[in-house]
């Protein structure tokens, strides 16, 4: 017991010395957000969009890039949720954030926020956009979206927009009603909805284009030729990159040069990822072949170009298409 | 068999109450008597260094976190804000609300009813009693664990593949992860009982099942029925992982709701459920009285009348009541498995498509992330069990009969605990991030709310189920109510009460994926994250990581538990 008890004591004795010793690594400064003059750093939210990975880590060159112009320490804080980065955003306590086309189009109705940029998959302009499909199991008998009239249907959940938005605003295009011509059944995620279909428990699933083209592939969860794609959807703006308008223009503007002045290949050159670095990717063509470039963003983009509202429109159509009441927040 | 030996010798033991009473009476000696007055009982390693090293990792907790009370006090404002956009609450509309917590109810009662059912056999496997082979115990010990351990996420992903989208998958999800609970907490149950009703009954040589249905399960069963009535209570509050079986139900339409900043639908949600919960809270107060051997006042069983034959137990309204209650819970249960729809042929490919999801996990990776993470969650986690067991006491002692006796104030505080029970973590972190930012700082308060309801919840029901003969004894001797609370009740509590503290902490860790929605990182947002992503082998790295930590957490336990009881 008394060996125990030291234990314990010297314990005790040496977590408050470290305590005495040295500013918490959560620590930050008082003035985070929150006053509109001059702010003394910033904040950076990221949430997972379909297809991030590594997500902290791959925003950490952006990071560098707007911290290098602005001259503000600025925190990267990755979350789980798109709720608590809106709220923060309302609160003004972020100041910079990036999450799906549909989450901004939430925020816009309760932050004061515009969107600044969105990511650019290739050097193509608009090539960061996101296509919902229609996927069946090889062979089947569904071979265009109308055949799905009283099939069970797996989408994702009822707030993706690839996962049921984008379907749903499909669906209604061509008279039929997601709700009552179909058996909706949400499948809580994009995997979820494809191996269940290929396992029988629906005949036609929606989801992100990634899933199929890149992601379930790439994990051996599909092989080229399980799956037949019946439908694809229209062009999802992809993940905007926006920013609080409460911020002093100048640094908004500081901010957007930033984010828009590199692509990942100059990040590269430019020194803002010395020891996070992989080679060019395929798709952005000859010229960067061989070059080695910054994971840019959660996404894995090339670059970021500028966006307004306007791009984001495609949002607020579908939801007006589909009255979905996810859409409405009053 | 040297286990036989090993348990008969602690068994014989002189048992805890007994040692205790006999040191409440030499509390109540006359001050000149100093000659008759015993030594003073050592104090354990485990009642005093349990409380130090809590208190270490907290002051180290609390730099860590960065912890500015002055800070929320600047975000009033912004709490306001968004408190005023869930009012007032909307349900939609209403007859679809209450079908959707139907469904939610129905496969929460399955899923609890199997859990309890395995945790019989598996509690009386693993408890320290058991006289039975040595392996058998080490393997019930280990499912208790595993499936503790194990978040219902992963249990959710397996069961999919398995059974197919639906309620049975979900059902069994919430089995399986309940089991940890269940079992655990019914182990400690049966290991704190007193050791001579068994003696007595092995004497006359009954055999194993008969001992322990006649002695250990029957003592035990008013601490089980809460057990299991709050296990239902949790799985009806967690049916959010439904969501991810194809399932539905409340708890995707609360998620759904939250997802989509539509607050005031998710308070109306919210509503439903905490009026669900009241109901279920009710019911564990009414079957707790009915069945506890001494309910209130009496201090011998007063659970049969004296039957026909002199060995018959007699009938009387309340065996009546207790017998109908029993069946008719045995009817629910029974319904609500065949809500679960099971689907025989799904189960041809089950094998194949397990196989496929489980070989992907293997080999499990470990990154200084997942360490990282695992740091993070603990911390915070034993920080917020410490506040929370703190103000979870007050709230405990305040809402039974010990110290004040004053009704309206008790139930008062046990609907208070309910409501901060029904409202989502979730909840708790936005309104956070309102005030404070992103952060560690938002998810440790809104951790530490939720291990207030979980150490006040264990505290209250473990206060109530002290047996009242010392304390009347006590009494009779005129002692004050702070006395008998001092020398009668706080001796009967601290098992459970150390016990408790630890497991707040084991269920804290689990519920760290709040730390996630506020950006603090933790075990949780990254497990979310590696399954998200389908990097399965990262997630087993996890899971190990995390069994490890409850391992960990649950040895500590059982260590004090050999000290204290």
């Amino acid at each position: 017991m008394h060996k125990s008890f030291k234990t314990v004591t010297a314990l005790a004795a040496a977590s408050l010395l470290l305590t005495a010793c040295g500013a918490s690594p959560n620590a930050r400064p008082a003035s985070t957000g929150g006053s509109s003059d001059a702010p003394q750093s910033l904040v950076f939210a990221v949430v997972p969009t379909d297809n991030s990975k590594e997500l902290e880590e791959s925003f950490k060159p952006i990071v560098a890039a707007i911290e290098k112009e602005t001259g503000l320490p600025t925190t990267i804080e990755a979350v789980s949720s798109n709720a608590g980065v809106i709220e923060a955003q309302a609160a003004e306590r972020v100041d910079v954030a990036t999450y799906g086309a549909f989450s901004y189009y939430l925020a816009q109705n309760v932050a004061d926020v515009t969107p600044i940029a969105m990511d650019q998959r290739t050097p193509a302009a608009g090539s960061g956009a996101v296509q919902s499909l229609g996927v069946v199991a090889a062979g089947a008998d569904i071979k265009e979206l109308a055949d799905v009239e009283g099939k069970d249907v797996c989408f994702t959940d009822p707030a993706s927009s690839t996962g049921y938005l984008a379907a749903a605003a499909g669906l209604i295009a061509i008279g039929l009603d997601p709700k009552n011509d179909i058996n909706p059944i949400f499948a809580g995620s994009h995997d979820v909805a494809v191996t269940q279909m290929l396992a029988g428990d629906c005949d036609v699933a929606f989801v992100a284009g990634t899933f199929i083209t890149d992601l379930l592939p790439a994990r051996g969860v599909i092989k080229d030729g399980d799956v037949d794609t019946i439908w694809t959807s229209p062009d999802i703006p992809g993940t905007p990159m926006v920013i609080g308008n409460w911020l002093p223009e100048d640094l908004r503007t500081q901010i957007t040069d930033a984010v828009l002045k590199y692509n990942a290949v100059t990040a590269a050159e430019a020194g803002l990822c010395p020891e996070n670095q992989r080679e060019s990717l395929a798709p952005w063509g000859n010229e960067y072949a061989g070059k080695m470039a910054c994971q840019w963003g959660g996404t894995g983009a090339f670059a970021f170009e500028p966006a307004t509202e306007e791009d984001f429109a495609s949002i607020r159509e579908i939801c007006e298409t589909t009255q979905a009441e996810v859409c409405r927040n009053e | 068999m040297s286990g036989t030996m090993k348990e008969t010798a602690a068994d014989t033991r002189p048992d805890g109450v007994g040692t205790k009473r006999r040191r409440s009476n030499s509390g109540q000696l006359p001050p000149g008597a100093t000659q008759a007055v015993p030594k003073r009982p050592r104090v354990s390693a485990a009642t005093l260094g349990i409380p130090l090293a809590y208190l270490a990792v907290t002051v180290f907790g609390v730099w860590w976190i960065d912890i500015r009370p002055a800070a929320v006090a600047a975000g009033f404002g912004d709490i306001a804000r968004l408190l005023e956009r869930m009012v007032p609450p909307t349900t939609g509309p209403f007859p679809d609300l209450l079908a959707l917590t139907l469904e939610t109810l129905w496969i929460a009662v399955a899923g609890t009813g199997l859990a309890t059912i395995a945790s019989v056999f598996l509690a009386a496997a693993a408890s320290r009693h058991f006289t039975g082979p040595r392996v058998v115990r080490w393997l019930a010990q280990g499912i208790i664990i595993v499936t503790r351990a194990v978040p219902s996420l992963i249990f959710a992903i397996l069961f999919v593949r398995i059974f197919g989208l639906g309620p049975l998958a979900g059902g069994l999800a919430i089995a399986f992860h309940s089991i940890g609970m269940v079992g655990k907490m019914m182990a400690d149950v049966f290991e704190e009982q007193a050791p001579s009703p068994r003696e007595a009954i092995a004497s006359v040589g009954a055999n194993r099942l008969q001992n322990f249905v006649s002695t250990t399960l029957t003592r035990a069963l008013p601490a089980v029925t809460s057990l299991v009535i709050y296990r239902l209570d949790i799985n009806v509050r967690a049916s959010a992982i439904l969501g991810l079986v194809g399932a539905g139900g409340i708890g995707v339409a609360l998620q759904t709701a939250i997802g989509s900043l539509n607050y005031r639908r998710a308070a109306g949600i919210i509503l439903v459920i905490v009026c669900l919960l009241l109901i279920l809270e009710l019911v564990a107060y009414l079957v707790q009285r009915a069945v506890a051997e001494h309910a209130d006042e009496h201090t011998q069983s007063q659970l049969h009348v004296a039957g026909a034959a002199q060995a018959d137990p007699g009938w009387n309204r309340s065996r009546v009541l207790r017998t109908a209650a029993a069946v008719s819970a045995l009817m629910l249960f029974l319904f609500s498995l065949s809500q679960l729809s099971l689907n025989p042929a799904r189960l041809g490919q089950a094998w194949d498509n397990a196989a496929a999801l489980l070989s992907g996990f293997v080999p499990p990776v470990f990154t200084e992330q997942i360490l990282l993470g695992i740091f993070e969650s603990v911390i915070m986690a034993f920080t917020a069990t410490f506040f929370g067991v703190l103000l979870g006491l007050i709230i405990a002692v305040l809402s039974t009969r010990h110290l004040i006796r004053f009704e309206p104030l008790s139930l008062t505080l046990r609907a208070v605990v309910v409501f901060m029970r029904g409202i989502p973590d979730i909840v708790y972190a936005l309104i956070f991030v309102a005030a404070l930012g992103l952060g560690p700082f938002a998810g440790f308060l809104a951790l530490s709310i939720s291990c207030t309801a979980l150490a006040s919840k264990f505290f209250t029901d473990s206060l109530q189920n002290v047996d009242p003969a010392p304390l009347r004894a006590l009494e009779a001797t005129g002692a004050g109510r702070v006395q008998v609370f001092v020398s009668g009740v706080w001796p009967q509590f601290v098992p459970s009460f150390i016990g408790n503290s630890l497991f707040t902490s084991d269920l804290a860790l689990r519920e760290s994926a709040v730390l996630g929605i506020v950006g603090a990182g933790g075990i949780g947002f990254l497990l979310d994250e590696s399954v998200a992503t389908l990097n399965y082998q990262q997630t087993a790295g996890i899971l190990i990581g995390l069994i490890v930590v409850v391992v960990a957490l649950e040895s500590v336990a059982r260590w004090a538990r050999r000290k204290v009881i």
